[in-house]
């Protein structure tokens, strides 16, 4: 079997939890590059990534799942195309205790749809609980943007949701491939 | 398309409701109930501040009833309804609203003026001397997967917290954060009976009570998980089964996967129908599933308020069902899965 | 944001800018900046945005410890980028608890060793000056 590679880019605002979600599943311990941090008024935590981090799946047959976090500060925003060339999928991550968690999705859903399409995004708003409890303000934005796009509610401290977040990816990719398909027989 | 659950068809008028001096409990509770009625009364409904309105909604003796009274009898608007206790509806105040406020009385009340205004519009020259209660229109009776549905799309959240009786039940919904409460607990069973819509439901204000002091915040559960389940468990007492059998559905958007108790047919599901609309059948023959359990995710996803039905399409022929079925999907997504731990 | 660098500080680290500069001709531009990509002291070539190059020293810088980690050589110093028409040299200030970072923008005509040795001299006395801070 030929081995392949794959590649998933994990993003989103600083303290969003990229880092975190790539710990929780990555069967590598992961590179990371993360300094002290010195923007406490964006986000009040001690370090923060300043390239990207990144872990790795094995999967069978020698394949292998990359998983690449960005940074989140809006000064790396040049990192976002170099790491996104290629990705099968692009998850964003949203703190959904921040007042501008919508402004901030609209923000990286026009990016990153036009670099891996509609089909391949997934947003995950975490920290629910102490924010909106609804995604209804997400979701229309996602239909202003006039998208199709999953949102949905994760903690990414929890491997079970990043890996529900998987799924919602890899499923999304697949049935979208299988509509097509099957509405061209239609 | 029709919104399954749309009972309304075609845009209806508004009348705006003002309520002064109302106690923000009261006026929060207002607020909400004007949310749940959205689309279901005769006219729209809209709540407005000050007391410049269609309707005014106030305490019997205060300065805004008086002022509503006295423009009242001298313009016909705008309609004055009072607020007041179980006993305190006199002779001075035609259309009384007891408190605490009901949904049911509040609705009848509403519909009963909506009534008055629309005869005097159309110059049946009627007065408008009947009380509320003798102008009462059929009212509709409305389910708690309704209500709850029309609570979890609501994004005002004033009000705090509400108590829904549901015949001798109770639950505490818990607007702000979007949970539920019930002291009885929410075991499938008790589920699969609140979801019928033959109970007599009310909702009225509950003190403001902290979450999780009613119980351990674990028994707070999320708005629509609780719909979520009451959807799956609600065989035969679905919506679905008024629509056509080679009807198509489509999600209008995913239900929040991180709430509710979704399994991984759940979400292929919700990959599929949400990338277009589709047919039962249509579905379960591509992802290799049971029709049932495509109408338990369907139910649930229509109990959640994110199902629309469209036109059937023709029907396929087993044999290109077949063609079309998926078997197990792309080698990587199961490679994936597999290497991640991921069941089907 | 200036990772605890005050004013007197921000105006120490300007001279020993201007100083490397005006010294060392093979350079056309340098800047002290924070591990996490804030600018704390440039003179960099016309038409460079400081704010976007202190935050691409950074990501490389962090990149060259993941790269020396990853192949046991403990944390990077420098980092020297050889380009067609230049160089671009970031080296860590010592004692600062990888706190600063110092980064050359090196013409063709420099001699690399010359404006290496003469950056680290100057990252060593700001090193000794500002460390702790």
């Amino acid at each position: 079997m030929q081995k392949r590679e794959y590649k998933l880019v994990f993003t989103g605002p600083m303290g969003a939890g990229k880092t975190t979600a790539i710990r929780a599943v990555s069967e590598i311990e992961t590179v990371a590059t993360e300094v002290a941090n010195n923007d406490r008024e964006q986000c009040d935590k001690d370090t923060t990534t300043v390239a990207m981090d990144y872990g790795e799946v094995m999967l069978e047959g020698g394949s292998r799942l990359r998983l690449y976090g960005t940074p989140g500060q809006a000064r790396f925003q040049y990192m976002w195309p170099i790491l996104a060339k290629g990705a099968v999928g692009v998850i964003v991550l949203l703190d959904g205790r921040r007042d501008d968690a919508v402004a901030t999705m609209r923000h990286y859903v026009s990016h990153f749809v036009e670099v891996v399409g509609e089909d391949h995004l997934v947003i995950a708003v975490g920290r629910m609980d102490e924010g909106a409890s609804s995604l209804a303000a997400y979701n229309r934005c996602a239909a202003e943007l006039g998208l199709s796009i999953p949102v949905v509610s994760a903690d990414v401290r929890a491997r079970d949701d990043v890996l529900m977040l998987l799924e919602i990816l890899f499923s999304r990719v697949e049935m979208a491939q299988l509509a097509a398909a099957t509405e061209e027989e239609v | 398309m029709d919104r399954l659950f749309s009972q309304t068809a075609g845009r209806s008028p508004t009348l705006s409701l003002a309520t002064p001096g109302l106690t923000p409990v009261d006026e929060s509770l207002v607020k909400s109930l004007l949310h749940v009625f959205a689309g279901r009364t005769r006219v729209g409904w809209r709540h407005v501040s000050g007391a410049d309105a269609d309707v005014v909604l106030c305490i019997p003796g205060s300065p805004f009833a008086e002022q509503a009274r006295h423009c009242e009898s001298e313009t016909g608007r705008p309609v004055c309804l009072v607020l007041g206790d179980v006993d305190a509806r006199s002779a001075d105040w035609s259309r009384t609203l007891h408190r605490p406020i009901r949904m049911r009385e509040f609705l009848d009340a509403l519909e009963a003026i909506a009534a008055e205004i629309e005869a005097d519009a159309k110059g049946s020259g009627r007065s408008r001397a009947p009380a509320a209660s003798d102008a009462r229109p059929p009212a509709q009776t409305r389910s708690l997967v309704e209500i709850l549905r029309e609570l979890h799309h609501q994004d005002d959240t004033d009000a705090r917290i509400l108590r829904i009786n549901v015949d001798a039940h109770q639950l505490l919904v818990h607007l702000p954060r979007g949970r539920c409460y019930s002291v009885d607990g929410f075991d499938d069973g008790a589920l699969a009976d609140l979801s019928s819509p033959y109970h007599q439901v009310s909702v009225e204000p509950a003190s403001s009570t902290p979450l999780g002091e009613a119980g351990a915040s674990e028994q707070w559960i999320a708005l629509e998980a609780l719909l979520w389940r009451m959807g799956l468990l609600g065989r035969g007492q679905s919506a679905l089964g008024k629509n056509p059998a080679h009807a198509r559905y489509r999600l209008t958007c995913w239900p929040d996967l991180g709430k509710i108790p979704s399994n991984i047919t759940h979400v292929r599901l919700t990959a599929l129908f949400s990338k277009r609309a589709m047919a039962i059948d249509e579905a379960a023959d591509m992802l290799g599933v049971s029709p049932d359990a495509v109408r338990d995710f369907l139910r649930a996803c229509g109990c959640c308020g994110i199902l629309e039905v469209t036109q059937p399409m023709p029907v396929a022929t087993t044999r290109e069902r077949e063609s079309r079925r998926h078997h197990g999907g792309g080698g990587l997504f199961d490679r994936l899965r597999a290497a991640l731990g991921m069941g089907h | 944001m200036d990772g605890n660098v005050g004013r007197v500080e921000r105006a120490m680290l300007k001279q020993y800018l201007n100083e490397l500069l005006a010294t060392e001709h093979g350079l056309d531009g340098a800047m002290f900046c924070t591990s996490d990509g804030f600018d704390l002291a440039s003179t960099l070539p016309g038409g460079v945005s400081p704010e976007t190059f202190a935050a691409m020293v950074s990501s490389q810088f962090a990149l060259g410890d993941a790269l020396c980690r990853e192949v046991g050589h403990k944390l990077c110093r420098d980092l020297v980028v050889d380009a067609a028409t230049g160089k671009v040299l970031i080296l860590e200030i010592p004692q600062t608890g990888r706190g600063l970072v110092l980064a050359g923008v090196a013409s063709t005509r420099a001699t690399l060793g010359q404006v290496l040795y003469a950056c680290r001299r100057v990252a060593a006395m700001v090193g000794s000056r500002v460390g702790g801070m």
